[in-house]
């Protein structure tokens, strides 16, 4: 059993402190959507989180992007190219039948290619499109009256809250299948560790989610 | 024949007692001898008397005889009409002497209520304000005297050689005495006001009817003397002042309901909450024990601006917190743990925390953007829409049944768009309709904001559609239409969190089983469909990994 060097440090602590983030900004939105949820943390103090909770991740998003252009790994890792289309339907399949038929994932990941077609269209969509679209948003929230031309522009605040709130829901749909993919390794805790130390194990037959 | 001669008797009467001759008369009633009432005779007035020796009780002489109109006015006066007699004024036997002025009786009024009280009194008479006008305009006369100096033109007074001093004329000629003859004019007024004694109403002249629109004073005159002598007629406007807010008084709430100057001005201090006390009785009850008062901070009128013209329910958020702006000036600095801190301004007045008990509605307005800017509706814009005048409660309202359904406010909408050229938007505020005046309650400590990002929140149990009217603003209820069911998702410009909340009501209507139905889910759900939808797909996602889990148990992965 070999060891690959599949996730660099800066991405790991990236990974984590991002899911630290997410995690705490889906609880802080629950409760600005629904105020009377708790009354601990007082609304204002969750407002004034949920705002700078959305900096840090607006930060550690563009740490993300900028060091997959430097090192190049945005073409490798996330676009979809015409292969990845043609892979989808049998990763699909492997989740659905031939991981329980004990059968071998038609991907093997590598250090040029970490990802499988399935992992490639949910990660560049959450990456690419959510992201973008929920910090614009945010960012637009921020402060309403010096962007308020802007969210004019876009229909009006209430249609800013619904395209901010759809996109934070369907980071709720993809954390809870991400959380659960994790689980699909040789052991339940396989991919979680080797996110925490870089290194998976190979050769497997199975993949990470 | 007798009956001939008596008639001819009685319609000659007054020749044979004009044969009586007041020196007759005077032999026995010495006193009177120096009586005077014009060119009246004795028995012009005690006309009763033909012969002598006369009849010792004598019909009382009736002054209406002679004095036909004075007496009818009088009849009608304040005294009149109270059962005093001519000769409580008049000595009618000597009619030069014991004259008897209003002062006789009035010796002490106060004339407190009156501006420049003194400025009035001593150039006025009694009857300038207090009598009938009769017989002539009111007149005044401004004299300026220049003792020293050079002479000064006609021409350099009235440029434009009509004759007549202007406001314009009349500055420059201030600014000139002012440059060159400084501390060597003087200059007095005097009014000549005919106001007739015998007609004193209840009610005196008011402010307005020489210092407003109504000026009484038709003739001015501007007369130079001194170093030169030139005679001028000038607008009376440039010599009576035409007091700042008289203009609009009319106008305002105070102005229609008939409250004259003087039944607030009652002196010439600034106006006491007692005075507004004397119909504000109920308000002020409640003002009264608030932090306002027991500080002394403020008055009613620190706040309440009796001249406005806008009714505080015309004010919009905003101008309902400039309102406390005026004096609370750091309430944005105060307010800095309130996340959003101008915008909430833009949307909420002050009362709406800080005066608990008042009662908060959502308040709709029609607006339009023009130039990029959004506006409200003003009774302008509609009246030239519609080119003439429009009760907008009547098209709203078209069944007149004082009641307005949703399909009457979507009806309403789709004519208004039709009408103008530029797009329309519903906006909307959350105002307070009822104000409560205690304003104790400083809110610091709780800083609950849950009072209003909640679905329970006062306000959305009074909801309003205010549209402009000629005078004022209709206040249209529209709880229960579509516009109350949905307040939020009609105006997209406002976004209360925390205002939807998704019940099972709403679940069950989505599937038909709800108190309404399907049909009316779309109008009600508003915006809720987001976590309807949202709430849907975890479940669903839920279940498959469930199933996903249970599979992997059963087959050992």
């Amino acid at each position: 059993m070999k060891k690959i060097y599949l996730h660099p440090l800066p991405i790991r602590i990236w990974h984590w402190a991002n899911a630290f983030l997410i995690i705490m900004l889906i609880l802080t939105g629950i409760h600005l959507r629904v105020p009377d949820i708790t009354s601990f943390p007082q609304y204002s103090f969750t407002v004034a989180l949920h705002k700078y909770l959305g900096y840090v991740l607006t930060a550690s998003f563009l740490f993300w992007l900028f060091y997959y252009l430097f090192t190049k790994g945005m073409a490798k890792h996330y676009i979809l190219n015409a292969r990845d289309f043609k892979g989808i339907p049998k990763q699909a399949l492997y989740y659905l039948y031939t991981y329980f038929a004990k059968g071998r994932s038609p991907f093997t990941p590598t250090p040029d290619a970490k990802f499988n077609p399935l992992q490639k269209l949910a990660y560049s969509s959450v990456m690419l499109l959510l992201m973008p679209v929920i910090i614009i948003t945010g960012i637009l929230f921020s402060d309403i009256l010096f962007f308020f031309r802007y969210i004019d522009m876009i229909g009006g605040l209430r249609i800013l809250d619904a395209i901010h709130v759809i996109t934070g829901y369907c980071f709720v749909l993809y954390l809870i299948v991400h959380i659960y993919m994790s689980s699909l390794g040789k052991g339940i805790a396989t991919y979680v560790k080797s996110m925490i130390t870089g290194y998976a194990e190979e050769p497997d037959d199975e993949n990470k989610p | 024949m007798l009956a001939i001669i008596l008639v001819l008797l009685a319609l000659f009467s007054p020749s044979l007692n004009a044969a009586v001759t007041p020196d007759e008369c005077l032999d026995c009633h010495e006193a009177y001898r120096k009586s005077n009432h014009g060119k009246a005779s004795c028995v012009d007035c005690h006309n009763d008397i033909t012969a002598f020796p006369h009849r010792e009780k004598l019909v009382k002489p009736l002054c209406k005889e002679c004095h036909k109109e004075t007496s009818a006015l009088y009849a009608k006066s304040i005294h009149g009409a109270g059962g005093l007699s001519c000769k409580e004024c008049h000595a009618v036997h000597f009619l030069d002497k014991d004259k008897k002025d209003c002062l006789f009786c009035h010796k002490k009024v106060a004339h407190d209520s009156l501006p420049s009280k003194e400025k009035h009194l001593e150039s006025m008479g009694c009857t300038a304000c207090h009598g009938t006008k009769r017989g002539g305009s009111a007149k005044v006369q401004l004299r300026v005297h220049v003792s020293k100096g050079g002479a000064i033109g006609k021409e350099m007074i009235d440029p434009d050689k009509n004759s007549v001093i202007d406001r314009a004329e009349f500055d420059h000629l201030l600014a000139y005495l002012e440059k060159n003859h400084k501390d060597l004019y003087t200059m007095r007024k005097s009014y000549s006001v005919p106001g007739d004694v015998h007609g004193v109403a209840k009610k005196a002249l008011q402010c307005d009817e020489c210092h407003g629109e109504g000026n009484i004073f038709k003739e001015a005159r501007l007369r130079l003397s001194g170093v030169s002598s030139h005679t001028f007629r000038a607008d009376p406007k440039i010599l009576i002042p035409e007091l700042p807010s008289i203009k609009d008084y009319k106008a305002t709430v105070h102005g229609k309901k008939g409250i004259a100057c003087s039944d607030c001005h009652i002196s010439q201090e600034r106006i006491s909450d007692d005075t507004c006390l004397k119909c504000h009785k109920e308000v002020y009850g409640v003002y009264k024990n608030s932090v306002h008062t027991k500080k002394g901070a403020a008055l009613c009128t620190d706040c309440h601006n009796p001249h406005s013209i806008t009714a505080y329910r015309e004010y919009n958020a905003k101008q309902r917190v400039d309102v406390c702006a005026r004096c609370h000036k750091d309430y944005l600095e105060k307010h800095t743990w309130l996340p959003h801190t101008r915008l909430h301004f833009n949307y909420l007045e002050c009362s709406t925390c800080h005066s608990p008990e008042s009662q908060k509605s959502i308040v709709f307005y029609i607006g339009k953007r023009s130039d990029g800017k959004k506006q409200a509706l003003t009774y302008r814009d509609i009246s030239d829409a519609y080119s003439s005048h429009v009760d907008l409660k009547k098209i709203i309202d078209a069944d007149g049944d004082n009641l307005v359904i949703s399909q009457e406010l979507s009806d309403f909408f789709l004519g208004l768009q039709k009408k103008f050229r530029e797009e329309l938007f519903v906006g909307g505020s959350i105002i307070v309709t009822k104000v409560h005046h205690d304003y104790s309650e400083k809110g610091t400590k709780h800083k609950v904001c849950t009072t209003c990002h909640s679905h329970n929140a006062p306000f959305y149990d009074s909801m309003y559609l205010i549209l402009p009217d000629a005078e004022d603003q209709l206040y249209i209820p529209v709880k229960g239409t579509t516009l109350g069911a949905a307040p939020i998702s009609v105006f997209t410009d406002l976004s209360l969190l925390g205002e939807e909340r998704v019940t099972i009501n709403d679940i069950k209507m989505l599937f038909g089983v709800g108190d309404k139905g399907r049909s009316g889910q779309a109008p009600e759900l508003g915006f809720k469909w987001i976590d309807l939808l949202g709430i849907a797909l975890f479940a669903i996602i839920l279940i498959f990994i469930i199933l996903h889990i249970i599979a992997r148990i059963f087959l050992k992965r």
